[in-house]
């Protein structure tokens, strides 16, 4: 029994970082209406910036973190003013293969500047070490990813619920002539918007070196699983994301333990089940 | 039409060119052609979904596995190359009519979605179907069988035999596809592709055509699929994943989505442009990534697309 | 005057709020029947819903005697009850003759032929209908290349072609030039007489609906104000409240 418990809590870790990369991905398809499938991208960049800032510059590893962030929160402006904004007007398939094309040269240029390797940082002192739990050291660090996930999602629900500024958005999300009329600068809030989108992803990625090599696959493996969670959520809902995170989180986990040869299939057939019997998600609306 | 003659001028001297490349060039150029026409098959197949039906799949990869295994085991049992092929096409028609059932109850984003959980499912199944598929060693030692004929039985051994064989196929896949775009069937996909609501109010059952379409496209993936295992003799799940599926879509896009032949030349030039980056550099998925960002910035049309525009305005000496 | 169309107790909600609150309507059959009513009245969701758009929460649609309520949108286009849009829906890439000859292939239930070339396809026929709207000579432009009014008329066409007993035009004039929508008018009015398809109009437009149908049917706030014929409907006290904001 215990044993399951400590699963739940392993699993629960990884959720947090999903939960990262999945509120990215659907806040900005929620509001700039672009599923972008090199947001997984962005998590690896993160995660490869804050290796190199802190596993070989030897920087504060919590510095290291925010400059990651900001850094792909940069790349993220790039990429939305450069490339999201010519496709926003065209139809799925092109804007779905913009995106794809731009993971084949995230991917590549990450290659090309830190090689093919796995690198593993070492853990912040603050946080090293383990707590027993359930019968077994549970690292410290992982309580760190599950309040720190928690804490994001406090977070961006205050700021999109709460604050004046997080309803302008929805606002220009439901409707970019509303937005217009209100007076806002709807490019530049877009803009900003997706480099937000960017740096959580990053953060979830640089948050997640001490704990979880860093590949150059790691893209690539995050945003199919991003996609299930934010299918199996709701497309653009966040608290879905939330939800779906912790559920294919869990699943994922639990399945290595006591299916081991169906941890890669199980993901699938649960968003196929929820896109053939409730295509909206479980806590979507239309 | 003045530009009749010249496709019927470059149809002729590419069926020259294809008819006799054993001649004057060597293994490699000939493997290479087979590459070619493997992925104009599948890609032909993609595009009828496509950039005819307006239904972007990402799972084709799926069935263009189930051709290949099917036909590997078959042609492991007994060595008559027809009877792999043909099961290869006709399981992989099956699976896209039950998976296709599935997933033409959704559209756009849904659909696309489905389409890649149902292909990773297939490459789950088979990376763990080990006695059956042989897990990621996958089958190998499968035979080059014969091609049986009533009366004949063809050796195709040699790399030039199956080339010929191939390009019947490929030659036969293509003129099968040009009647299926040009009919009725043809046009009614393309209704339903510019727009789904105004087919539905013309009469036309949108489900079911999209799935029929989804079937064709299976057939094609098989078709390719099953081609394949007699060639490189050993076939393993990463022809199911979802980078597999994205080779068509990548050759349809480069190509040409809205015109005929744009798959055709689009797996040309994919494999083309693969062939000659791989050889200046390891980034190949960079320039790849690149020309992609490229034509759907500028040339959505693709190669094809963008020639035939560019064609028509001098014709018609107004943009 | 028998109703080729009947509708019992209509009811859709969006989120709570009934668009369309128990309607009943009865369509005659031959005549030139309007729909009219101030915006959100319900007139298109009403429309969506006996032409299978939409499905109804409640109630019940019969079509020439049959019970039509749960069937498909084309199912009940191939029963021969048809719609144009309010916003103009053509196929975009195809040409103005491939536009009206899906729509003929279709009625000959001619779509599985995989084959033979569609061009052949039942051209007398597309002919005719073109020629009829007047859009004959542009059959080989795309559809996206027409002007709104083309479009329009293409849109008109492509319904026509469908052979429809009972065909409901939605806001057929909207976003036309004042003689497009002259011309418009007189068309709908010339194939109401000369062929055997009762037309339904549903308009804003009180001018355009008085001008072209006989029986008149208002609608506000989702449910059916006054049903009646023209002049009837033109003296109608509670209409004119409606649509003067005063009684006159």
């Amino acid at each position: 029994m215990e044993s399951y418990l400590y699963q739940g809590l392993v699993g629960l870790t990884y959720s947090m970082y999903l939960w990262l990369l999945a509120a990215g991905l659907t806040i900005a398809f929620g509001v700039l209406g672009v599923l972008n499938f090199s947001h997984g991208a962005l998590f690896m960049l993160g995660a490869y910036l804050a290796f190199t800032i802190y596993g070989v510059f030897g920087i504060n590893f919590w510095l290291a973190v925010l400059i990651s962030a900001l850094g792909v929160a940069l790349v993220g402006a790039v990429m939305e003013r450069f490339f999201f904004r010519h496709i926003y007007r065209l139809e799925l398939p092109f804007q779905l293969l913009l995106t794809y094309g731009l993971v084949l040269v995230i991917d590549d240029v990450v290659k090309i500047i830190w090689g093919g390797a796995f690198l593993v940082p070492p853990i912040p002192p603050l946080l090293d070490g383990a707590v027993p739990l359930f019968g077994r050291p549970f690292p410290v660090y992982n309580l760190f990813i599950l309040a720190v996930g928690v804490l994001v999602g406090v977070l961006i629900w205050l700021l999109f619920d709460k604050t004046w500024w997080g309803k302008m958005v929805r606002a220009a999300a439901w409707s970019r002539e509303m937005g217009a009329t209100l007076g806002m600068n709807v490019p530049r809030v877009f803009t900003l918007v997706f480099m937000f989108a960017a740096a959580l992803a990053a953060l979830g990625g640089a948050l997640s070196i001490p704990m979880r090599p860093v590949s150059p696959g790691l893209g690539i493996a995050m945003i199919v699983q991003a996609f299930i969670v934010t299918v199996i959520g709701g497309l653009g809902n966040l608290q879905g994301a939330f939800l779906g995170a912790i559920i294919v989180g869990m699943l994922t986990t639990y399945s290595t333990m006591l299916f081991p040869l169906f941890e890669l299939f199980l993901p699938y057939v649960l968003m196929a089940a929820v896109l053939i019997l409730r295509p909206q998600g479980l806590l979507g609306g239309r | 039409m003045r530009s009749d003659w010249r496709i019927v001028m470059f149809a002729l001297v590419g069926a020259a060119v294809l008819f006799t490349a054993p001649l004057w060039t060597g293994a490699f150029g000939v493997y290479l052609l087979m590459q070619m026409m493997l992925l104009c098959i599948f890609a032909l197949g993609f595009n009828l979904l496509l950039g005819y039906t307006g239904l972007l799949s990402f799972g084709q990869a799926g069935f263009f596995a189930v051709g290949a295994y099917v036909c590997a085991l078959i042609l492991l049992k007994a060595p008559s190359l027809l009877l792999g092929i043909a099961g290869g096409i006709v399981a992989a028609g099956l699976v896209a009519l039950v998976l296709g059932y599935l997933s033409v109850k959704l559209t756009e984003i849904y659909f696309s979605m489905l389409t890649l959980s149902f292909g990773m499912m297939i490459h789950s199944l088979v990376w763990r179907w080990r006695d059956v598929t042989g897990g990621d060693d996958g089958l190998t030692g499968i035979p080059r069988a014969p091609l049986q004929l009533p009366g004949v039985s063809i050796d195709l051994s040699r790399l030039s035999s199956y080339y010929y064989f191939m390009l019947v196929a490929t030659v036969l896949a293509v003129w099968v596809m040009h009647r299926i775009v040009r009919s009725p069937l043809g046009l009614t996909f393309q209704a339903i592709r510019d727009s789904a609501v105004r087919a539905e109010f013309v009469g036309i059952s949108i489900r079911r055509f999209r799935l029929w379409a989804f079937v064709i496209a299976g057939l094609y993936a098989g078709l390719a699929g099953a081609m394949v295992a007699p060639l490189e003799r050993t076939i393993t799940p990463t022809y199911a994943h979802w980078v597999a599926s994205a080779e068509p879509v990548l050759a349809a896009l480069i190509g040409g989505l809205y015109v005929f032949a744009g798959p055709i030349v689009g797996a040309v030039l994919f494999i083309g442009i693969k062939e000659i980056v791989v050889r200046a550099t390891d980034h190949w998925m960079l320039v790849m990534g690149a020309v992609v960002i490229a034509i759907v910035l500028g040339f959505r049309g693709g190669v094809l697309g963008t020639i035939l525009r560019w064609t028509e305005r001098g014709e018609e000496g107004k943009p | 005057m028998s109703a080729l169309l009947t509708a019992t107790g209509l009811v859709k909600s969006f989120n709570g709020m009934r668009a369309v609150d128990g309607v009943d309507i009865a369509i005659p059959e031959g005549r030139v029947t309007g729909i009219i009513g101030p915006n959100g009245a319900g007139k298109t969701t009403l429309v969506h819903l006996l032409t299978g758009h939409l499905l109804p929460n409640a109630g019940r649609i019969e079509f020439d005697g049959t019970d039509i309520t749960g069937l498909a949108a084309d199912a009940r286009v191939r029963r021969r009850l048809g719609r144009t849009f309010q916003i103009v829906n053509i196929f975009t890439r195809l040409t103005v003759f491939q536009n009206v000859q899906i729509a003929r292939i279709t009625r000959h239930g001619r779509n599985l032929r995989c084959f033979t070339p569609a061009a052949g396809e039942a051209i007398d026929e597309v002919d005719a209908a073109l020629r009829e709207v007047g859009l004959w000579e542009l059959r080989h432009r795309a559809a996206d290349q027409l002007s709104h009014g083309q479009q329009r008329r293409l849109d008109l066409a492509i319904t026509l072609a469908t052979d429809p007993r009972l065909c409901f035009l939605d806001e057929p004039t909207s976003g036309v030039s004042p003689r497009e929508r002259d011309q418009m008018l007189e068309l709908i009015r010339r194939l109401a007489d000369s062929r055997r398809t009762t037309f339904v109009v549903i308009e804003h437009d009180m001018e355009v609906v008085f001008g072209l149908c006989d029986w008149i049917t208002v609608m506000h706030r989702g449910a059916i104000l006054a049903e009646g014929a023209r002049d009837a409907i033109r003296e109608n006290h509670a209409v004119r409240e409606i649509y003067l904001g005063e009684d006159v």
